[in-house]
C-alpha cells in the first residue's frame, strides 16, 4: 500500500529555506509569489490490510520520525490513490428538491438568493429544499454556509442570532483576518486555535447579532468559530469590518455539523487569489467526510 | 384599452420628438397617415438614442475589422477571439439622462441593460467597469448623486453576480446639471457559440421571455434625446426600475436556452422595448414580423398598443425559436420560472404586423423602421476655442510650495483613492479578478486556459474640450496603455460617446474630431472599435458637459502570471521613466486644481512612439523584468509616482530626479501621452537595459524606490520631500471626505 507524508513547518515558524527560495525567484521575476514555504514529500510503500491499518502505522512513523512535532506538521495521504476523494460526487441541488438522502454535504454558497428582496436569506430560508436539509442535519450530514449561506442558515433556524445590515449602512468587499476559536468541527479540525486566516468578505447584511444568553451559550459551548480579528490574531473593534457583536465571524451548531461564515472561504482557495487559507476549511471538511469517515453517517 | 386612441397629425408627431420632414417621409412611405401605435413605433425607432441620425456618417469612420474580430459593431455586443476557441464579447452604453433623474434605479438598471447585452450573445458576463462624471463637491446635488449611482450600481451588480473590477469618477461643474453613467460589460462564451439578434427563418416563433411589461420606462429613448430643463425631476415616472434578481434567473434560463439549439436569434428589450425588438431583428435578417401584444405578459391593465410596444419595463428578451421545439424553451423558462410566451412568429413579408387580439394596430415595412433618416448637420469649431488655446499656464506664477501643490492634487477627488467606491461593489465574485480596482487595469483570468483579460476605461473631459481630435485619440492611447502596463496585449475598444445636442454645430464640430482622433489611434494601435454608443442631448438648460468619449479597452495576457500592477514593491528598485519628456499643463488637472483654468494647449500626440512605448512596457512585463508599471496620466509624473507609492498594501518611499529643463510645475504635474513609470530590481537591470536598447524609444533612470519619504529634485534643487504617511492621508482621505 502506498502513503504519501507531506511534511511541512508548522505556521509561525521561521522558513528559511522557504525565504530564500522565494528572494531567488523574486530576482527572476516572480514578483506575485507573496508567501513560498518549503516542505519534505515522503513516499511510503508498506504491506497493511486496511488502508485505516497503513494510515495508523504512518501516522505512528510521523509521530516518531518523520515529522518534529515541535517544528513540524505533517499530513497523510492515501496513495490509493485518494480514490476515495475521486469518488466523492458532487452536485447541484435545487430549491425544489425536497430529497438529500443521497448526500453527506450540503455548501450553501453566497450570492442574494431571492435577490434577498425582503431580509437576506429570508426566502430562500423557507424554500422547500430547506426540510430535506432539516433531515439531511438530523441523520449527522454537515452543512457549510458562507455570506448569503449564513443568512440563510440564520432565517432558517439551524443556527442562532441574525444577520442585520452592516454598521457603515454600506455594502463592504474586503479582506479580512480571521482568527479559529473552535476547531471541534468538521470544518475546522485541521486548524489550530487562534490561528489567523486571511479571507474576503463581500456583503451588505453581515453583522451577527444575537441576544446576551445567545451570545453566552455559544461561548460556553465553543460554537464561536471564527472571529474578525487584526493580522496578528486580536479581536479589536478596529477589525470588526460589519458591526458584528463580539466580531463574531462564524458559528456552528451545537453538534458541530452545522457552520455558517459571513467570509468566503472559496475565494481564499487558490494562490492566484491571494489567500489560501479558505482551502484549510474544505480540505478539513474532506477529511472529516471522506478521508476517516468521522462525519460519515450514512 | 380605455377610449379610442389620439388621431395622429403633425404636431402630434412633433410632439414626440418627430420633425416636420421625417413625418412627411413617414406618411408617404406608407401612402397614408401612420396610427397612433405606428407613430410611436417611429418616434422611438428613429429617435437619436435608437438611429443614430446625427452621428453614423461619423461613426463609419472608424476601424472596425481585424483578424480577431468576430462580431464588429451592429449587434447587442462587439466579440474578438482570444484563443482556445474561447471569445470576449464587450460593450460600454451610457445611463446618463435617467441617473440624473433617479439616481439609484438609473445607474441600476444601466448595469441590468448592458448585462443584458452580453448574455445576449451567449456570454456570461464577468466584469463591469463604470465610468462616472459628476459636478464638483462644491454643488450640494453632488454628494447625493454620488451616493445614489455608486450604491445603485452596486446593488444591481452584486445582487446579479457579476464584479465591477474598474472604471473611473472624474469631477467638472460641467457635469453638474448632466452626470455621466457609463457602464461597460465584459463577458465570455465559446466562439463557435455567439448569438445574435436575427429574427432568422420564416415561420419561425417569437417568444417573450422575462420580466413583465408595465407602463414604466415609456419614452425612454425619447427622454435620451432630448436635452434637460428644469423640469428633468418631473419625468420621474419614465424612469424603469431594476430587478437584478429576475436578471441573474434570466441569464441562466437563456444561456441553458441557448445550450439546446433551440434558439434561434434573441435581443434584449432596452430601449424603446418590443417596438425595438421586433422591427430590428427583422430587419437584420431580411424577414418581417406579426405579433399579437395581446399575448404579451402584462403587470398593469389596460395597457394600449403604444404602452406595450413602448415599455421599458427591465429584464426582458425577445426570442425566436426553433419551429417544432417550442416545448423545450418554455420548459427551461419554466423551470426558472419566468414568462416564455409565443407572441408570434417570423414572416416573409418584410413587414412588422402588430396585432391587439387580432385587430391589426400597426403594419410597416422593417426597413422603413430601422433605416432612420441620417443627417449631416453643420459643425464649426467653437468661438471660445482660439481664446482657450491661446492662454500659456506658464504666465501663472508657481506654487508657493511644490509639496503642498502635490498634496492638494493628491487630495483632489479626480486622483485620490476611490476606495469608498470600490468597496461597495463586489470586486471578486466568480472567483477570476487576478488585479482587483486600483491598479492601471483590472485583470481577470480565464478559467481552463493559461489567459487572462486586462480591462480599463478611460476619458479626459477637459482634454477633449480643448482638443477634441487628440484629447479623444489620448483617451484611447490612455485606456490602452492601461491595459499594456498590466503586460496585456489590447485587442478591441468600445467607445460610449458624451456630448451635448448635436443641433449645435459646435458640438457636432467636437464630435466629429473626436471620432477622427478615435479612428486615428485605434488604426495606429491595431485596435479594432467593436461596439459602443452615442449619448447626445447632454445639457441642462443649454449648458453642454465636457465633451467625453470614454474608450473602453480589452486586453489579452497569453500567460496570466505574467503582469504587473502599478503600486511599488519593495526598497532599492530602481525607477524609470518610459516615453517622452514632453508634457503640457494645457488642460491639466493641476491648472484646474491649482487655478480654475480649463486652458492651454495640450501635449503633441506621436501615434507612433505611443505604439513603441507600449510595445515596450509589455515586453518588459511579460519578460517579468518589471516589479510595478504605472501609466502616467491626470496630475502628470509627480502624481504617478506618489501613486506609486502608495496604492499598494505597503507604502513604499522614493527618490527621483526629473527632468531639469523645464519649470518646475510644468515637469511634476504636466500632462502628456506615451509615458510610464516603472520600477525593476537591481538584479534585472542590465537584461532591461538591453530590452529597453531593442525597443528603440526615449527612457530613462530616474531614482529608487525606499525610506519614507517622496524626495523629487530638479537638477541639485529638491522641489518636493514630502512624508509618506502625509501622501497616503491626503490620497486616501481626498474623495472619501466629501462623502462622510
Amino acid at each position: 500500500m502506498k502513503v504519501r507524508v507531506l511534511v511541512r513547518l508548522k505556521p509561525g515558524i521561521l522558513d528559511v529555506q522557504g525565504a530564500a527560495v522565494k528572494r531567488a525567484l523574486a530576482g527572476l521575476g516572480f514578483a506575485e509569489v507573496a508567501d513560498l514555504r518549503v516542505g519534505k514529500v515522503i513516499d511510503v510503500e508498506l504491506d497493511a490490510a486496511t488502508a485505516e491499518d497503513a494510515r495508523a502505522r504512518v501516522r505512528e512513523m510521523c509521530r516518531q520520525l518523520l515529522a518534529n512535532p515541535v517544528l513540524e506538521e505533517y499530513t497523510i495521504e492515501m496513495a490509493d490513490d485518494l480514490a476515495p476523494r475521486r469518488a466523492v460526487r458532487v452536485k447541484y441541488v435545487w430549491h425544489r428538491d425536497r430529497d438529500l438522502d443521497d448526500l453527506d454535504c450540503v455548501v450553501l454558497p453566497g450570492g442574494f438568493s431571492y435577490g434577498d428582496y425582503l431580509r437576506a436569506g429570508a426566502i430562500a430560508g423557507r424554500s422547500p429544499v430547506v426540510e430535506a436539509l432539516r433531515d439531511l442535519v438530523a441523520r449527522g450530514g454537515c452543512v457549510l454556509g458562507s455570506c448569503n449561506g449564513f443568512q440563510i442558515l440564520c432565517e432558517a433556524g439551524f443556527l442562532p442570532g441574525a444577520l442585520m445590515r452592516n454598521e457603515c449602512l454600506q455594502y463592504r468587499c474586503q479582506s479580512t483576518h480571521l482568527v479559529v476559536e473552535s476547531v471541534e468541527t468538521p470544518f475546522t479540525r485541521g486548524l489550530r486555535p487562534g490561528q489567523v486566516l486571511t479571507m474576503p468578505i463581500s456583503h451588505g447584511e453581515g453583522k451577527y447579532h444575537a441576544d446576551p444568553e445567545t451570545l453566552r451559550t455559544l461561548r460556553d459551548r465553543s460554537q464561536v468559530v471564527f472571529r474578525y480579528a487584526d493580522a496578528d490574531g486580536r479581536v479589536t473593534r478596529a477589525a470588526n469590518p460589519n458591526g458584528s457583536v463580539e466580531n463574531v465571524a462564524g458559528i456552528v451548531n451545537p453538534e458541530g455539523t452545522v457552520l455558517g461564515l459571513m467570509p468566503h472561504p472559496e475565494r481564499a482557495a487558490e494562490a492566484a487569489m491571494g489567500s489560501t487559507d479558505g482551502l484549510l476549511l474544505f480540505q478539513s471538511l474532506l477529511g472529516s467526510l471522506v478521508e476517516d469517515g468521522s462525519f460519515l453517517k450514512r | 384599452m380605455t377610449g379610442a386612441p389620439p388621431k395622429v397629425t403633425l404636431d402630434l408627431a412633433r410632439d414626440s420628438g418627430l420633425t416636420a420632414e421625417e413625418y412627411d417621409r413617414i406618411t408617404s412611405r406608407l401612402g397614408r397617415d401612420p396610427t397612433y401605435a405606428e407613430l410611436g413605433l417611429f418616434a422611438a425607432l428613429w429617435s437619436e438614442h435608437c438611429a443614430y441620425k446625427h452621428s453614423r456618417v461619423y461613426l463609419s469612420r472608424l476601424p472596425t475589422e481585424g483578424p480577431r474580430v468576430l462580431q464588429g459593431p451592429g449587434e447587442n455586443a462587439g466579440a474578438i477571439d482570444i484563443g482556445d476557441g474561447w471569445a470576449v464579447v464587450f460593450k460600454i452604453e451610457s445611463h446618463n439622462h435617467p441617473s440624473f433623474i433617479e439616481p439609484f434605479q438609473g445607474a441600476a438598471t444601466g448595469v441590468g441593460g448592458i448585462l443584458r447585452d452580453i448574455f445576449t450573445m451567449g456570454a456570461r458576463p464577468i466584469a463591469l467597469l463604470d465610468s462616472l462624471r459628476f459636478g464638483e463637491f462644491d454643488d450640494s446635488k453632488t454628494r447625493r448623486l454620488v451616493e445614489g449611482v455608486v450604491s445603485g450600481i452596486s446593488w444591481y451588480g452584486n445582487c446579479f453576480g457579476c464584479p465591477t473590477v474598474g472604471g473611473e469618477v472624474a469631477f467638472a461643474p460641467e457635469y453638474a446639471g448632466n452626470p455621466l453613467v457609463n457602464v461597460m460589460c465584459v463577458g465570455l462564451v465559446r466562439a463557435d457559440q455567439i448569438f445574435r439578434a436575427r429574427a432568422e427563418g420564416v415561420g419561425n416563433p417569437v417568444f417573450y421571455v422575462g420580466n413583465k411589461t408595465g407602463r414604466d420606462g415609456i419614452h425612454g429613448a425619447t427622454m435620451a434625446s432630448a436635452t434637460f430643463d428644469d423640469s428633468a425631476s418631473e419625468r420621474r415616472p419614465t424612469v424603469q426600475v431594476g430587478d437584478p434578481f429576475t436578471e441573474k434567473v434570466l441569464l441562466e434560463a437563456c444561456l441553458e436556452a441557448m445550450k439546446t439549439g433551440a434558439v434561434v436569434g434573441i435581443q434584449d428589450m432596452g430601449a424603446a422595448g418590443l417596438a425595438c425588438c421586433t422591427s430590428e431583428m427583422p430587419a437584420r435578417a431580411g424577414t418581417g414580423m406579426d405579433v399579437e401584444l395581446g399575448r404579451v405578459p402584462q403587470r398593469e391593465v389596460a395597457m394600449t398598443p403604444y404602452e406595450i410596444l413602448l415599455s421599458e419595463s427591465q429584464e426582458r428578451m425577445l426570442l425566436v425559436a426553433v419551429r417544432g421545439r417550442e416545448e423545450e424553451v418554455r420548459r427551461i423558462f419554466a423551470k426558472w420560472e419566468l414568462d416564455a410566451v409565443e407572441i408570434g412568429r417570423v414572416t416573409a413579408a418584410g413587414t412588422l404586423t402588430v396585432r391587439l387580439h387580432g385587430r391589426v394596430v400597426a403594419h410597416v415595412p422593417v426597413n422603413l423602421l430601422a433605416e432612420a433618416p441620417r443627417y449631416t448637420k453643420p459643425t464649426a469649431p467653437p468661438a471660445w476655442l482660439a481664446d482657450r488655446l491661446a492662454f500659456d499656464p506658464l504666465a501663472l506664477p508657481e506654487p508657493a510650495d511644490y509639496g503642498e501643490a502635490l498634496l492638494a492634487l493628491c487630495a483632489s477627488p479626480g486622483i485620490a483613492s476611490k476606495d469608498w467606491v470600490f468597496r461597495q461593489y463586489d470586486q471578486q465574485v466568480g472567483i477570476n479578478t487576478l488585479v482587483l480596482p486600483g491598479s492601471d487595469a483590472a485583470v481577470l483570468r480565464v478559467k481552463g486556459t493559461p489567459r487572462a483579460l486586462a480591462v480599463s476605461t478611460d476619458g479626459n473631459g477637459r482634454h477633449v474640450v480643448l482638443d477634441p481630435r487628440w484629447g479623444a485619440a489620448m483617451a484611447v492611447c490612455e485606456a490602452a496603455r492601461n491595459v499594456s502596463c498590466s503586460g496585456a496585449t489590447p485587442v478591441g475598444v468600445t467607445d460610449c460617446m458624451n456630448f451635448g445636442s448635436p443641433e449645435r454645430p459646435e458640438i457636432l464640430w467636437q464630435f466629429a474630431q473626436a471620432i477622427d482622433g478615435i479612428a486615428e489611434a485605434c488604426r495606429a494601435l491595431e485596435i479594432p472599435v467593436v461596439g459602443g454608443n452615442v449619448s447626445f442631448y447632454n445639457e441642462t438648460s443649454g449648458q453642454a458637459i465636457l465633451p467625453t468619449p470614454i474608450i473602453g479597452v480589452v486586453g489579452v495576457l497569453e500567460d496570466a502570471g505574467r503582469r504587473a500592477t502599478q503600486w511599488f514593491k519593495g526598497a532599492g528598485h530602481r525607477v524609470a521613466l518610459l516615453g517622452p519628456e514632453r508634457v503640457s499643463l494645457g488642460g491639466s488637472e493641476y491648472l484646474w486644481g491649482a487655478h480654475r483654468r480649463l486652458a492651454g494647449r495640450l501635449a503633441p500626440l506621436d501615434l507612433e512612439l505611443e505604439r513603441k512605448v507600449q510595445a515596450a512596457v509589455r515586453a518588459v512585463v511579460s519578460a517579468g523584468l518589471v516589479t510595478a508599471a504605472h501609466d502616467c496620466s491626470e496630475g502628470g509624473l509627480a502624481v504617478a509616482l506618489a501613486e506609486g507609492c502608495v496604492s499598494g498594501r505597503e507604502p513604499v518611499g522614493c527618490e527621483a530626479a526629473l527632468d531639469a529643463a523645464g519649470r518646475a510645475d510644468q515637469v511634476l504635474f504636466g500632462e502628456g501621452p506615451s509615458r510610464a513609470v516603472v520600477t525593476v530590481e537591481p538584479a534585472r537591470v542590465r537584461e532591461f537595459e538591453a530590452l529597453m536598447a531593442e525597443s528603440a524609444i526615449p527612457w530613462r533612470w530616474i531614482g529608487t524606490t525606499g525610506g519614507d519619504r517622496l524626495a523629487l529634485r530638479l537638477g541639485a534643487k529638491t522641489i518636493v520631500d514630502v512624508a509618506l504617511d502625509r501622501i497616503e492621508r491626503a490620497w486616501r482621505s481626498g474623495f472619501e471626505r466629501h462623502m462622510a
